[in-house]
């Protein structure tokens, strides 16, 4: 079987591995779907549907809205590396994060089963617990990921400080684009405080640095602060 | 299989054969090495199925033994068939769910590993943990005849099921040794997900210990969030308690 060999192949790390286009896109849309969904289920099933669709969707789009900066920022840092190599080796990446969320959602289902529902009383402390699990969790997946680019990376660029500068700026790039893709297609983890939506009615009316900016402002003392549908993330 | 260079080399292979029951469960405690060598090259199905059978039994006894500390009290009867049945469930179930997370933390670990000899690894580390669940039954027993607190019996209980995760871990630890992996935190990442699962598990199917009507809670809770209650509502008895033994004395 050839599948499993090259999925195998992929999360050891083995550098060499070409893991066809088709296969990653697949491997993200079914690990990070039943991710969303597990997330997502715990409010509600549909908003479980809604997050399925969602968290592949960032992940795709993050990747897409930076492929061409990352490739170009690749090859002026000298990494010598085409921009299919570069979409290829991100896409690795993010098939390796989605593969280990995927894993994990039966326990991410377990947990929106066993917490306290969003009916119950104590609906915002399972709320607030869930976010810090699935943040964690995500995190992790993410670290992982990027610990597997870099040793891709070692390899096909050759020179360590140059794969280093590469991933550093990759990883800006998604970080940059990512946070604001992930504010405008919230919600995400179905917060008890609003209703059920695919997307909020205000997904266009901020982005996500001004809303940090107001935040601090607000933190500081420079703004009054004002309750908003911002607060409801 | 690829061996690159800089990997730790596998030990001798023994000689596969058919392996029954007896000799899996012995080659589990004595020589898991050979064990493992099986599962990479020989029938893991097979094997799996057999250990997963002693599984069965062994935690069905210890279960029984568990519902026996109830057994003076009302609903204490229902324990006898439903701790068991709670208990094998629910490790198994817990098994079930973290299989795929195994595959790839095992992946991620360096190894190069089928998903047969995954769910082999799997029923070995169940099985190690029930036969270790089994031997300390008997001291279970002496202590659920010896007291009528639930949290003393449920600290107990916790004890040994950690202890029995940490062989567990041992089991993975050798797995990756034989199985060509590297020396990296996967698997201490993936046994604490497995231990909390499992912990989550036993607040799901309450209660374990003890009994009620209901054979299953009606109300949700988080499984740090129940132990803390518990600790409380025994506390408050105790104090309860002593107030009346004063007030005879």
């Amino acid at each position: 079987m050839q599948r499993p060999s090259i999925i195998s192949a992929v999360l050891r790390g083995d550098p060499d591995t070409e893991v066809p286009v088709w296969l990653c896109i697949s491997g993200i849309l079914l690990g990070c779907g039943l991710y969303g969904f597990a997330i997502g289920s715990w409010r509600a099933p549909h908003m479980g549907l809604y997050v399925g669709v969602k968290f592949p969707l960032l992940i795709l789009a993050t990747l897409c809205g930076t492929g061409l900066m990352n490739g170009i920022l690749g090859q002026l840092i000298g990494s010598g590396l085409s921009f299919a190599d570069s979409f290829k080796s991100q896409l690795t990446s993010f098939l390796i994060f989605s593969l280990l969320l995927g894993s994990l959602s039966p326990i991410a289902f377990l947990l929106a089963f066993e917490m306290p529902g969003w009916t119950d009383e104590l609906k915002f402390e399972s709320y607030r617990s869930q976010v810090h699990i699935h943040t964690g969790v995500i995190a992790y997946a993410g670290l992982l990921a990027n610990h597997k680019l870099y040793r891709i990376l070692q390899s096909r660029i050759g020179n360590l400080t140059t794969a280093r500068q590469t991933l550093v700026i990759w990883l800006a790039g998604n970080l940059f684009v990512g946070a604001q893709l992930s504010w405008n297609l919230r919600p995400f983890f179905g917060s008890p405080y609003t209703g059920v939506e695919f997307l909020r009615s205000d997904w266009r009316d901020k982005t996500f640095y001004e809303s940090i900016f107001t935040s601090l402002s607000q933190t500081l003392g420079l703004y009054p602060h004002t309750y908003t549908s911002n607060d409801k993330s | 299989m690829t061996n690159p260079e800089n990997q730790p080399v596998p030990p001798e292979l023994p000689a596969l054969g058919a392996l029954g029951l007896g000799e899996s469960l012995e080659k589990l405690l004595k020589k898991p090495v050979d064990l493992l060598a099986y599962l990479q090259r020989g029938k893991p199905i097979n094997i799996a199925a057999k250990l997963t059978f002693s599984s069965l039994f062994c935690l069905a006894l210890f279960g029984f033994v568990v519902g026996l500390f109830a057994i003076d009290r009302e609903f204490g009867m229902q324990q006898l068939w439903a701790a068991p049945a709670k208990i094998t469930a629910g490790l198994l179930f817990s098994g079930l769910i973290c299989l795929p997370s195994l595959y790839i933390f095992s992946c991620l670990n360096g190894l190069d590993i089928r998903i047969g000899t995954t769910i082999g690894v799997m029923a070995a580390s169940i099985a190690l943990a029930s036969l270790l669940l089994v031997s300390f039954a008997p001291v279970v027993w002496i202590f659920s005849q010896s007291t009528d607190s639930a949290i003393f019996l449920g600290g107990l209980l916790i004890t040994f099921w950690s202890v029995a995760l940490l062989f567990v871990a041992g089991l993975l630890f050798k797995a990756r040794k034989i199985l060509g992996g590297q020396p990296r935190g996967h698997y201490f990442v993936w046994i604490t997900i497995f231990a909390l699962v499992t912990f989550q598990m036993s607040t799901s199917l309450r209660p374990l210990i003890g009994a009620e009507e209901q054979l299953l809670p009606t109300e949700k809770k988080f499984f740090l969030q129940h132990w803390i209650d518990q600790i409380n509502i025994s506390t408050e008895r105790a104090a309860s308690r002593g107030w009346e033994s004063d007030e005879r004395s």
